[in-house]
Order: structure tokens, then C-alpha cells, then sequence
């Protein structure tokens, strides 16, 4: 059994694994998630993962989400200067050029498989997957005839039905902070995931302002 | 790159991301085609600063052009795209790890 990856971004790496047709991990391989999903990578969690990762052979950090420039270089230094004789940049960084002495790096499109299994996949309905939604996400109409409805949005309805949520929640504080790092989920909570697609044509805009103006008379005979 | 990448090409979308250098060469090495009409070449530089401006210039000029006519000149792209979500296969570079 696979119970070495830890983070958010490995949360589902686990059933990804098993599509590839891998069961296991080699048994001494130590993996450390680069980027702070939890909030956890303090002076503690590094002391802890410095000297967890000596009882191993190889080391794997990885990123499995995509990361800008700044957070890159960070993490280039902190793989760079991590003391351990075998070590391996696990990332979805696909930039050829990007090199640490010393480190082996693998590019993995996990994202790619993540978005592929998304569509192609049967959810398994025990396991909590990265943006799953325990079911509870209304089925998707997808009306192609409407342009809009063509911007579509995750089986998982993380675009619309989660994170209009969640950006009600962060607009309180100063920069972004993910709920996960606060301990609020929504997986559990119902999601939408269908859309109401914008109107396309002046004439549907039209109507639709008339419509507005009718029920808000409306309203003003029973105020 | 995320699935911010591969929703709109996959849903028959033209794309103009901003994102690692290389991206776009990484791309059409999944196996997704790209049109000739928009130039890339933004994602060769590794400046961010620079390649922002670069995108924005390429947005602008894109924004000049007969979008429509470029739309229908190109549907074959956008049509290859959308099967590139039952075509391309699962990346299993991670594999590797079992090698070392």
C-alpha cells in the first residue's frame, strides 16, 4: 500500500498511480511536498522531513501543480541546498532548461492525467478526490448550440460552485489563503456545477432587462 | 500548466496562456495542434516581466485581426483538439522513479 505521499497535491496521487499501472512505490523512496498546501511547512515540519529523508535512499520533492517563477526559485534553493545523496525534482514544470546540479528532474504532466481522469475515469466512490465533491455536484448539461456554455467549468463544479464560495470567504482577508489551510472544506457541501449561460445577442439582453423591469414592479405592489 | 490549460483547447478553444517556458512546445508535444495566426513566441522567454509585455502585445494585435475568419479557417485545429481528450494518453514520466 502507497502511504508515503502526503499533501494536497498528492491527495488522489495514489489512484493516479494505479492507472499508470503502479501499485507501489519503491520501498526506499522518501517524498516531500514542495508546495504548502496545509500550511505546514514551518521550522518543525523541515526538521522533521530533514531527518525522516536520511533513513531513505532517494528522496523525491515534488510540485504537482503548476507554480509561478517566484515560488520555482524558492523551491530551486530549497532542493538545491537540502542535504541528501540521491535527489529527484518530481514537477509539472515542463521548461527543458530548468536544471539543479546534483538533482535528477522528472517532468510529469500530472495535471494533464488529473484533467483526462476527470472525463474519461469512473469516479471510485471511496476515495476523496482532489476537488470531488462526494457526489454531491449536480449533473452537467453541456447545451454546445449556446457559445458560452463552451467556457464550461470542472466535472467537480470547482469553478463555479466552489469557488464563488470561496472567494466570499478570502475577500475578508488581505491576500489569498486556501480554505484547506484553514480546515474549511466544501467537500461535503452540495456544488453547483451547471451555468446559466450570459446572454449572446443584444435582443436576448433586451428581453431580459424588460423582464427585470416586470418582476421588479411587481415586487413594488406588494412593498 | 493546469487544467486551466486544458479546458478551453479541449472544449475547442484557441488559448494564449501565460505560463513555465516551454509550455507551448510542451503542448504540441502532448500532441494538441496549435494555429499559425498566433504567435507563440512569448513562451520562449524566460524574463516574466518581458513575456507579459510580450503576450499583451500579441493580445493587442490578435484583437486587430478577423477573428471570425480565423475561427472558420482554423475549425479543423479546434476540431483535432477536442479529440485530444481520448487520444492523448496519460503521461507516465513518474514511472521513473521506480528506476532509480
Amino acid at each position: 500500500m502507497i502511504n508515503v505521499i502526503q499533501g494536497i497535491e498528492g491527495d488522489d496521487l495514489l489512484w493516479h498511480l494505479k492507472l499508470l499501472g503502479a501499485n507501489e512505490l519503491p520501498k526506499n523512496v522518501y517524498f516531500i511536498p514542495l508546495v504548502n498546501h496545509y500550511n505546514l511547512h514551518n521550522a518543525d515540519w523541515f526538521n522533521n522531513v530533514r531527518n525522516q529523508a536520511k533513513n531513505f535512499d532517494t528522496v523525491v520533492f515534488y510540485d504537482l501543480v503548476h507554480i509561478g517563477d517566484y515560488e520555482q526559485i524558492i523551491f530551486k534553493k530549497v532542493v538545491s541546498e537540502f542535504e541528501h545523496p540521491n535527489k529527484i525534482y518530481l514537477t509539472v514544470n515542463q521548461n527543458k532548461s530548468f536544471q539543479i546540479d546534483s538533482v535528477k528532474i522528472i517532468r510529469w504532466d500530472f495535471m494533464w492525467n488529473r484533467y483526462k481522469a476527470y472525463y474519461t475515469e469512473s469516479v471510485p466512490t471511496n476515495l476523496h478526490l482532489h476537488h470531488y465533491s462526494h457526489g454531491n455536484y449536480h449533473t452537467i448539461d453541456i447545451n454546445y448550440h449556446l457559445t458560452r456554455n463552451k467556457k464550461f467549468m470542472s466535472p467537480m463544479g470547482r469553478e463555479y460552485g466552489l469557488r464563488t464560495r470561496l472567494y466570499d470567504i478570502v475577500k475578508n482577508h488581505d491576500g489569498y489563503i486556501s480554505n484547506r489551510s484553514k480546515g474549511i472544506t466544501f467537500e461535503n457541501e452540495p456544488v453547483m456545477a451547471s451555468l446559466i449561460p450570459y446572454p449572446t445577442n443584444f435582443t436576448t439582453i433586451l428581453i431580459l432587462v424588460y423582464m427585470l423591469k416586470v418582476t421588479a414592479a411587481i415586487a413594488n405592489l406588494y412593498i | 500548466m493546469t487544467e486551466k490549460t486544458f479546458e478551453p483547447l479541449t472544449k475547442g478553444h484557441f488559448i494564449l496562456p501565460l505560463s513555465n517556458t516551454g509550455s507551448i512546445a510542451r503542448i504540441q508535444e502532448l500532441g494538441f495542434k496549435l494555429p499559425d495566426f498566433i504567435d507563440y513566441s512569448y513562451d520562449l522567454e524566460s524574463n516574466i516581466d518581458l513575456k507579459f509585455d510580450m503576450l499583451l502585445s500579441e493580445f493587442k494585435r490578435l484583437l486587430t485581426l478577423d477573428l471570425n475568419t480565423l475561427y472558420q479557417q482554423n475549425k479543423q485545429i479546434l476540431e483535432h483538439n477536442k479529440n485530444c481528450l481520448s487520444t492523448i494518453p496519460y503521461d507516465n514520466s513518474i514511472l521513473e522513479i521506480f528506476n532509480v
